[in-house]
């Protein structure tokens, strides 16, 4: 579904952010992505988004490359940042009707898809309400409400549990085992190593821009904790 | 005291680009950032330069009437018009609806402190303004009198207090309009009102005056001296300049310094709790999702473009000022009739001239319109959303590009009937006055879209800085003058007989420019955009 080749990405000031990173997500694939703070994580994650450009390497989306095909790439996908800047001026269900006009859903198709799943996250009633009225968490879900209402293939999430509730939490994770279940992919970023190890079939660690270890999660861990693993590889490179 | 000052320091570094001025490495941003300081500089001295000229034949007239004086009296009135309109224009995005009013409200300062730092900074970015409008004239007097050393020093030190007392007056009305508001649910369509409803009573007043008076030019001087007289600390000021008298400068400052510092000691009470009122936000919480409406691509981005604009009052207060002039203007000629109109703004409308004079005013004003050259920079933050959607780059940009037309056209359309009407004129003229101007409601805005995508400010806390004080609106003002600038030039370099045939070549021009500035913005704006 998602594959990265030799992906590096220096910023203009000469730092290289992503050093020769190379990753296969597959159809049905949790996949988490781990690193400590300034890693490269969110770089990867705006490449893969073509938020930012890269020089060297290629990201392909099912099959298509996100240089040569973004539209094609981009409808592919939905992306959830760590801090959802919404349009604060929309109300929550205008900025919904928005997403679901360039993703050219019909108009059923997105009043049935938006009531379900903002009644699942508890915020049907403030989607009347100007978005900058709402908290972190409820731009964190209608975010992730807009990411889900056009039904797409992969999932790209940068730390998407910060901020939310430990109900909402709780959906998002049911939400993404489903969404895989369904012959989705997810490819997403976090520090909550718990959540890594349950929930991700498949992990990488990466470590400033270089990918340190990467493939199935109980392979990787062995019979350490996540955790463990995680300290001693940061540790020992 | 101390946190004013580090208040003021964190605005100017932020504001400014400072640091991206002095901390880039890269080559490119080195050169753009003294280009642009060249052009600034250059700028200013080309309006000194013809703000010298303006002064220097009325000083030679006021010299033989024995008015001299009012040269000085024409200095602080036309910095004090000045400084009022802009602080009216400018202080209600500097006072109200900032985006660090939580951070700056979290730190230990009084509110009356950030209210400080805030009218310190709308002065200190007045002040330019205000020696360029008013110096000139002052040299002129110094000129004609043999000022020496000390009336130089005495001009220099009361130019520096000149803004304070008009922007207090712009302050407390701003201040007032933000109080009536923030009462109401539509505290933006409120302000936006009110402040246009001031705008538009400084733009015709005044003039109104000036065409009173303008028919003896001696009748005018006991008027002026009677509104000098009447605003006493302008006659302090002219005292102290015209004799250099100490006494009546220390009066001057003292009065300007206090009239500033009430201000501030009053409307700080009330600050804190009206920027509070203004923050908070309408919330229902009732919705229940019942049918929604589909559109395609470009209309939800152009409706997103059209939302974003409306909510913004310091988007629509420093953009639509063009539009709204341009109505002023027709609507003057509609009540007022075209001799008298032509009379207030000195404008040659006469004979086969009304056509390419009514062409220049509509295209000033159709260039002032700048919706593009801040939207990008406006998507600040934001700007993920629609660069991860699967979005064709020329959509966005036309979107934007689109709601400036919006503005312009519409706006554009009801003016040419209104002057085709006043001025009796012929299809033929009517047509290519305004196809002109609809090449430049097609020009002005992809040459703003452009400019924004080489100068772009995505990391800003207040609007202000993006729609104000960024260099793309700088750089698209310059180029919008230079491109109304050469045809005018070349109008009064070889005054063609047939003006028609004149405005017609011009919108070959402008057309050929358009074609080429439209072929830019697909392929290199394209490029600017994917790099942002």
């Amino acid at each position: 579904m998602l594959t990265i080749s030799n992906l590096s990405k220096t910023y203009k000031g000469g730092k290289k952010a992503v050093d020769n990173l190379t990753l296969e997500i597959q159809k049905g694939d949790i996949y988490g992505f781990i690193g400590h703070n300034g890693a490269g994580k969110t770089t990867t994650i705006k490449c893969v988004t073509g938020i930012l450009e890269f020089s060297e390497g290629d990201i392909r989306i099912g099959g298509k490359s996100i240089k040569t095909d973004p539209l094609e790439c981009k409808r592919m996908i939905a992306y959830i940042p760590d801090n959802p800047d919404l349009y604060e001026n929309m109300t929550g269900i205008q900025y919904l009707n928005f997403i679901a006009d360039v993703f050219f859903i019909p108009a059923k198709d997105r009043e049935k898809s938006i009531k379900e799943y903002a009644d699942m996250l508890e915020l049907t009633g403030s989607l009347g309400d100007l978005i900058s009225s709402y908290s972190h968490g409820m731009k964190q879900k209608l975010a992730i409400i807009s990411a889900l209402v056009h039904n797409p293939s992969l999932y790209i999430m940068d730390e998407p549990f910060v901020g939310l509730d430990p109900k909402a939490a709780h959906t998002l994770k049911e939400l993404m085992k489903e969404k895989c279940r369904q012959g989705s992919a997810i490819f997403f970023s976090t520090h909550v190593l718990e959540v890594a190890e349950k929930l991700c079939n498949k992990i990488a660690i990466i470590k400033d821009g270089k990918l340190i270890t990467s493939g199935e999660t109980d392979t990787v861990r062995g019979n350490s904790s996540l955790e463990q693993l995680f300290l001693e590889l940061i540790d020992n490179e | 005291m101390n946190s004013v000052f580090f208040l003021i320091k964190a605005n100017i570094i932020n504001s400014w680009g400072i640091n991206k001025a002095l901390k880039s490495k890269s080559g490119a941003e080195k050169v753009k950032t003294a280009l642009l300081g060249l052009l600034i500089v250059y700028a200013f001295c080309m309006l000194t330069f013809t703000m010298f000229m303006l002064y220097y034949p009325l000083g030679k007239v006021l010299v033989e009437l024995n008015s001299l004086e009012l040269l000085i009296g024409s200095s602080i009135l036309s910095t004090t018009m000045f400084s009022l309109f802009m602080s009216i224009y400018k202080i209600p995005g500097y006072l109200f609806s900032f985006r660090d009013f939580d951070l700056l409200m979290s730190l230990p300062v009084k509110p009356s402190a950030v209210l400080a730092s805030k009218m310190i900074f709308v002065y200190l970015s007045n002040l330019a303004i205000s020696v360029l409008v008013g110096i000139p004239s002052l040299v002129i007097y110094g000129i004609n009198t043999h000022g020496g050393l000390i009336y130089y020093v005495f001009v220099a030190v009361a130019t520096l207090f000149v803004p304070l007392i008009p922007i207090s007056i712009g302050a407390a009305l701003a201040y007032i309009l933000g109080r009536i508001s923030s009462k109401f649910r539509s505290t933006n369509v409120l302000m936006l009102i009110g402040t246009f409803v001031i705008i538009i009573a400084f733009m015709v007043l005044p003039n109104m005056i000036t065409g009173i008076n303008q028919e003896q030019v001696q009748s005018a001087i006991p008027a002026i001296s009677g509104v000098i007289k009447a605003l006493f600390w302008t006659n302090l000021y002219i005292k102290a300049l015209s004799n250099t008298n100490i006494l009546y400068l220390a009066a001057f400052l003292l009065v300007s310094a206090a009239v500033f510092g009430a201000f501030i000691f009053i409307f700080s009470r009330g600050f804190k709790t009206i920027n509070s009122r203004m923050s908070e936000k309408y919330k229902a919480s009732n919705y229940k999702v019942t049918t929604l409406k589909a559109s395609g691509v470009m209309k939800a981005l152009y409706i997103k473009e059209l939302r974003f604009y409306l909510s913004s009052y310091i988007y629509v207060t420093n953009t639509a000022v063009g539009v709204i002039m341009m109505l002023v203007f027709s609507l003057a000629v509609a009540v007022f009739g075209k001799d008298k109109v032509a009379m207030m703004l000195e404008l040659p409308m006469a004979g086969s001239y009304v056509a390419p004079v009514i062409a220049l005013v509509f295209a000033f004003c159709i260039s002032f319109t700048f919706v593009t050259a801040a939207s990008i920079s406006l998507e600040g933050k934001g700007l993920w959303i629609i660069k991860s959607l699967p979005l064709k780059v020329e959509n966005i940009l036309w979107s934007k590009i689109l709601l400036n037309m919006t503005l312009t056209i519409p706006a554009l359309i009801v003016n040419i009937v209104i002057v085709a009407f006043a001025f009796k004129m012929s299809a033929e003229t009517v047509i290519v006055l305004f196809l002109l101007s609809l090449l430049l409601c097609i020009v002005s805005p992809v040459i703003g879209i452009l400019v924004n995508l080489y100068f772009p400010k995505l990391e800003w806390t207040s609007q202000v800085a993006v729609v104000k004080q960024s260099a793309s609106i700088f750089v698209t003002m310059i180029i919008n003058v230079i491109i109304m600038g050469v045809p005018a030039i070349l109008f009064i370099l070889i005054k063609p007989s047939n003006t028609n045939l004149f405005m017609e070549l011009v919108c070959v021009a402008l057309a050929i420019l358009a074609f080429v500035l439209i072929k830019a913005l697909s392929t290199v704006g394209v490029k600017k955009f994917k790099e942002l």
